[in-house]
């Protein structure tokens, strides 16, 4: 037990220190969110996070799923409450925050055990990756990308293994672990496998000795399987996204460079964030570097130096090199290469800002901070100067990292490190909606609230329709220079076509936030008004009627002509005329599949579906199989015959005559026909198709790593394996 | 036989050759590819004439950062027609946040007008992206002789927002921009346009000090290709040897780890000369020239490989300059402190690379 303890004291202490930095997390089970990490109710995950593995989400007015690449991570989220009945504060504490807290320092561990034998060293690099200012500053909001980060020492490790030993189980575990953190962020993912790719070339070239002809063509092979392996991993999301163009040019990946202004080459050598204050950050307002986080690249530098006869620390000092050069996105040196790698190299239109890379700096830092310390530690034992001076220099460096963490600890960095309350209006509004079984929208003036309960039968509107419309249409143009957004939106809710589009987007309820800056930050500062106005000018608005749910503060709207999700008209549906509509029976099976049923109809109509239109949503009239629509068996209405509404929603065009003749409906006695059909979003059948490839491969990978478990134990004896170093 | 020694013969005229003429002219070709480049970069477009205007165009100089209500004035008489552009070159703090940007407000007019030609505002923080920042307005066809006044006033500046204009030599310039047909019309005038352009140019110290640098290829190989280079060594080792004591001393041996004391001293020149590039770019200068940036690093590189030194000195170099930025930062002169960033970078970049070089040596 003893001899335990000993052998692992490092793990424990690391393990303990993750617990007081965390606190917050480990002795605190109230709902952490902050900024972009938005929370749910447990019902909601059980209803739209369950059907994460789909390129079309339900929520807002439908969109596609760009980022279905983390549906593993999301969808576990939805299989905890559904199932479990997890809620969401247990739950990303599982998913998120405590493999953060636990997994980044022992992944780091095991990687500088790796790379050195001295413990102190070790530790000081663990705390140079785990609590440097970026990763801190991830830990705020962006946990994707942090629980991402926190795989990569190990992944790097890994690779590294299956380099020098050339076995499969070392290649097909690299590849499981690849897919694990592309499933949290594939830009992190991304960031990690051009590591991987030039430890791969400097391997080759630099590091592999003897044999090196031999086994050049093993190590290509060894090197690459973890890459294809990864690549059919996730295949299921890929293929799809790529059916539909969307996979190298989308909305996302379109976007253009942004905060130039924020970095330069100063904040990325000193890995410092530039928002960035030991207290609360101040997003998009650059901080001064303090003095003493020069000694950074200082220490690391020397560090490269000092072991430059290591080939795998030159690797770090290489890849923290262009880890630098990257992080200073456009400021000087050579400030043209960035934008020109957005422009051409595939994928890195994902990274619009580039702080990101100081991910690698992070990763490298700790290499080469703990390879200047362990060369410290062994050359620094002959005279008093040296000895007092080793201590000293070690105390520092430690100290500027865990100096960090005093926000953490406190509390100071608020975020996610104060724990929130959801405030009882919105409980009171949940138990309001939930009860209701039709499917409607809901939407927030000027904006919604991270507590607004939603489903996939009810979920909360964005105000991209209206933005739409205003932005396409040629109604009632004005000039909205000098106004606040927070005034737009309440015009735009104004115009004479703005009754009806709100009613054919099926928006039954519209509400006014509460101002609760604790809990939910204050939602009304950036939209130029304050909260009354809005109220005021609501209650203005004839086609609304406020409504008392029982809430205190929360005011809400009720729109009592609002559409249903599928429905029929005589004419096309438009938001220039109210006309009159007939519900008609129809099904939610997921997201992309909706089935619908038409009585009675003798002449043409349309049948409008309420979602944000998409020219692959078709209608397949009869038996429906999703993989027919693969081999092209599966027939759907003309194209021709789907419209875009002036609303930006679906439209189709069906003559009961002309389409029953072509498909199986059933004719009533009066002549009339009655149709039933399925809405699909076709590239779900390939999604699908690269389910059970990814499935059927990661089957595979697991099968084979079980059985080489059993066959040599050793695999899972990943803590005791010697460096590298006093392998050599 | 004869055959055979005609042969050798041609062989070391083909040598001879590459090495006096044909490497020298493609390093000439260098310098004048890389000079006109630089040169249309700098005024961004090759119809546009620069000239500098001397210090003495300022009526009103404000000393120091410019507040609120602060200004710079000045009047001068332009050279050429079409006069279209008027850049400063300020000097930038601590950069503040959108919200908190300064605006500068741009004024032209002809003396003695009694409105302004031209006005308009700028942000700030634009400048911190241009620090010379080029104030354009509507192209005056007949400006030729004329003299004209200007004046930048700062609208919301305070201490912690503001930029200053810089000391630097050659801080202000008026371009004249010309159009293709003018240019294109008659060849005479295009040679002479494009005479004047590149006289004019390299009369900037930026263009002068570019285009030296360019020239560096070259120098450093004509002095090493030449008997210069042995004779230098005599002196050196000469002076070395008075110093005796400094050239034995341990310190000197750490810097320039060479066996050899000629080596370690012929090293000197070529050393003095790339950090003193290094140093009076990012110090004084802060060009962010591209080419430099890739220039300097690898005649370091080539020079240090030429005398088999070890990358050791270009860590130390590369160290030592890490320790400019904070001290600059500490001072407020977080431009300074960037560019001596920049070059503490790149004699890190240089030193790895010398790494992976010995690393392949060592392998071999």
């Amino acid at each position: 037990m003893l001899n335990f303890l000993k052998k692992h004291s490092l793990v424990l202490i690391f393990f303990a220190l993750s617990i007081i930095v965390y606190n917050k997390w480990f002795f605190y089970l109230g709902i952490l969110t902050s900024g972009d990490w938005v929370s749910f109710y447990k019902e909601t995950l059980a209803s739209i996070r369950v059907n994460y593995f789909s390129l079309w989400a339900g929520d807002t007015f439908g969109r596609v799923l760009l980022d279905v690449g983390q549906a593993p991570t999301w969808a576990a989220y939805g299989f905890l409450a559904k199932y479990l009945g997890l809620d969401f504060s247990l739950s990303e504490r599982l998913i998120h925050l405590w493999p953060i807290a636990i997994m980044t320092p022992l992944f780091s561990y095991l990687l500088l055990k790796r790379l050195f034998s001295s413990k102190i060293a070790i530790f000081v690099g663990v705390l140079v990756y785990s609590f440097n200012t970026y990763f801190l500053v991830l830990q705020t909001g962006h946990l994707t990308l942090m629980t991402a980060f926190s795989l990569a020492p190990l992944i790097i490790l890994k690779y590294m293994d299956t380099l020098r030993s050339l076995k499969l189980k070392d290649a097909l575990f690299t590849g499981l672990l690849l897919f694990i953190a592309g499933a949290y962020e594939p830009r992190a993912l991304y960031i990690i496998a051009w590591v991987l790719f030039i430890y791969f070339i400097y391997y080759l070239f630099c590091v592999n000795g003897k044999g090196f002809k031999n086994n050049f063509l093993k190590i290509c092979i060894k090197g690459f399987i973890p890459i294809c392996i990864f690549i059919l991993l996730n295949f299921y999301w890929t293929f799809g996204l790529l059916k539909m163009n969307s996979l190298l040019s989308n909305e996302i990946l379109g976007r253009g460079l942004f905060g130039n202004e924020f970095l330069n080459i100063n904040y990325a050598l000193t890995l410092f964030h530039p928002f960035w204050t030991g207290k609360e950050l101040t997003i998009f307002t650059i901080q001064p570097i303090p003095l003493y986080f020069w000694t950074i690249p200082l220490f690391a530098f020397l560090g490269l130096w000092l072991n430059r006869k290591n080939k795998n620390i030159l690797f770090f000092g290489l890849v923290a090199l262009v880890g630098i050069f990257l992080t200073k996105q456009v400021a000087h040196p050579f400030p043209e290469i960035y934008p020109w790698l957005n422009k051409h190299l595939i994928g890195f239109n994902a990274f619009r800002e580039a702080t990101k890379f100081y991910g690698i700096i992070a990763l490298c830092y700790s290499i080469l901070i703990a390879g200047f310390i362990d060369w410290l530690w062994k050359n620094w034992k002959n005279t008093k100067f040296q000895i007092f001076g080793k201590y000293i220099l070690i105390c520092i460096i430690a100290f500027i990292f865990l100096w960090n963490t005093k926000p953490l600890i406190t509390g100071d960095l608020g975020s996610l490190f104060v724990p929130r309350k959801i405030p009882k209006d919105y409980l009171i509004v949940k138990d309001f909606i939930s009860k209701q079984p039709d499917f409607f929208r809901m939407l927030g003036a000027p904006i919604g609230s991270r507590y607004i309960f939603s489903s996939n039968n009810h979920p909360e509107a964005g105000w991209e329709l209206f933005d739409y419309v205003n932005a396409h249409s040629l109604y009632e143009k004005e000039n909205t220079d000098k106004l606040s957004i927070g005034e737009i939106r309440i015009r735009l809710m104004k115009k004479s076509y703005s009754n009806n589009l709100i009613n054919i987007s099926s928006v039954k309820y519209v509400f006014v936030p509460i101002l609760d800056k604790i809990n939910d930050g204050d939602l009304f500062i950036n939209y130029g008004r304050g909260r009354e106005y809005y109220i005021e000018e609501l209650n203005k608005i004839p086609y609304l009627q406020k409504i008392n749910v029982g809430a205190k503060e929360l005011i809400v709207y009720e729109n009592k002509n609002y559409r249903p999700h599928i429905y029929i008209t005589a004419n096309q549906e438009s938001i220039s005329k109210n006309q009159p509509f007939t519900s008609i029976a129809n099904k939610f099976i997921d997201p992309t599949r909706y089935t619908f049923s038409v009585k009675n109809v003798k002449n043409p109509f349309y049948l409008n579906f309420s979602e944000s239109y998409h020219p692959q949503w078709n209608v397949y009239l009869g038996d429906f199989k999703w993989y027919n629509i693969l081999f092209n068996k599966q027939e759907a209405i003309n194209n021709g015959n789907h419209v875009k509404n002036d609303a930006g929603l679906n439209s189709y065009f069906l003559d009961p005559k002309s389409i029953c003749g072509q498909f199986t409906c059933k004719q009533n006695k009066d002549g009339s026909y009655d149709i039933s059909g399925t809405l699909f979003f076709a590239p779900q059948s390939y999604m699908y198709l690269g389910l059970i490839i990814s499935g059927a491969t990661l089957v595979t990978v697991l099968g084979y790593l079980i059985f080489a478990a059993f066959s040599e134990p050793r695999l899972w004896r990943v803590l005791g394996r010697n460096s590298y170093e006093r392998k050599s | 036989m004869k055959e055979k020694v005609n042969k050798q013969k041609y062989n070391f005229f083909i040598s001879k050759f590459i090495k006096f003429t044909i490497i020298p002219l493609l390093l000439l070709l260098l310098w004048f590819g890389l000079t006109c480049s630089y040169i249309i970069h700098l005024d961004t477009a090759f119809s546009l004439l620069s000239y500098n205007l001397p210090k003495t165009v300022f009526t009103h100089v404000q000393q120091g950062k410019l507040e609120k209500g602060d200004f710079v004035s000045g009047e001068f008489r332009a050279q050429e027609n079409n006069l279209g552009i008027l850049s400063l070159r300020f000097e930038t703090f601590f950069r503040p946040a959108y919200k908190n940007e300064d605006a500068l407000l741009f004024q032209i007019k002809q003396k003695d007008a009694r409105n302004w030609y031209y006005e308009n505002e700028y942000r700030d923080g634009l400048v911190y992206d241009v620090p010379f920042f080029p104030f354009g307005f509507p192209i005056i066809n007949d400006s030729r002789g004329k003299i004209y006044e200007f004046r930048i006033t700062s609208l919301r500046g305070d201490e912690n927002n503001s930029v200053a204009m810089s000391e630097r030599w050659q801080n202000i310039a008026a371009k004249y921009k010309f159009t293709k047909q003018e240019l294109l019309q008659n060849k005479t005038e295009f040679l002479l346009f494009s005479v004047k352009k590149f006289i004019s140019s390299l009369q900037t110290i930026d263009v002068l000090f570019s285009s030296l640098v360019y020239l560096l290829p070259l120098f450093f190989y004509l002095i090493l290709l030449s008997p210069l280079g042995k004779n230098l060594k005599k002196p050196l080792i000469f002076i070395g040897q008075k110093l005796s004591g400094f050239g034995r001393s341990t310190f000197l041996k750490f810097l320039l780890p060479s066996f050899k004391a000629s080596q370690r001293f012929s090293i000197v020149f070529f050393d003095t000369v790339l950090l003193g590039v290094a140093l009076i770019d990012g110090l004084y200068l802060q060009l962010g020239n591209d080419f430099v940036y890739l220039l300097v690093p690898i005649l370091w590189i080539f020079v240090q490989r030429y005398f088999r030194f070890t990358s050791r000195k270009t860590f130390i170099v590369g160290i030592s300059f890490l320790f400019f930025p904070p001290i600059f930062l500490q001072f407020n002169l977080g431009q300074i402190a960037e560019n001596m960033a920049v070059w503490a970078y790149l004699f890190l970049v240089a030193g790895t690379i010398q790494l992976l070089i010995e690393l392949r040596s060592i392998r071999s």
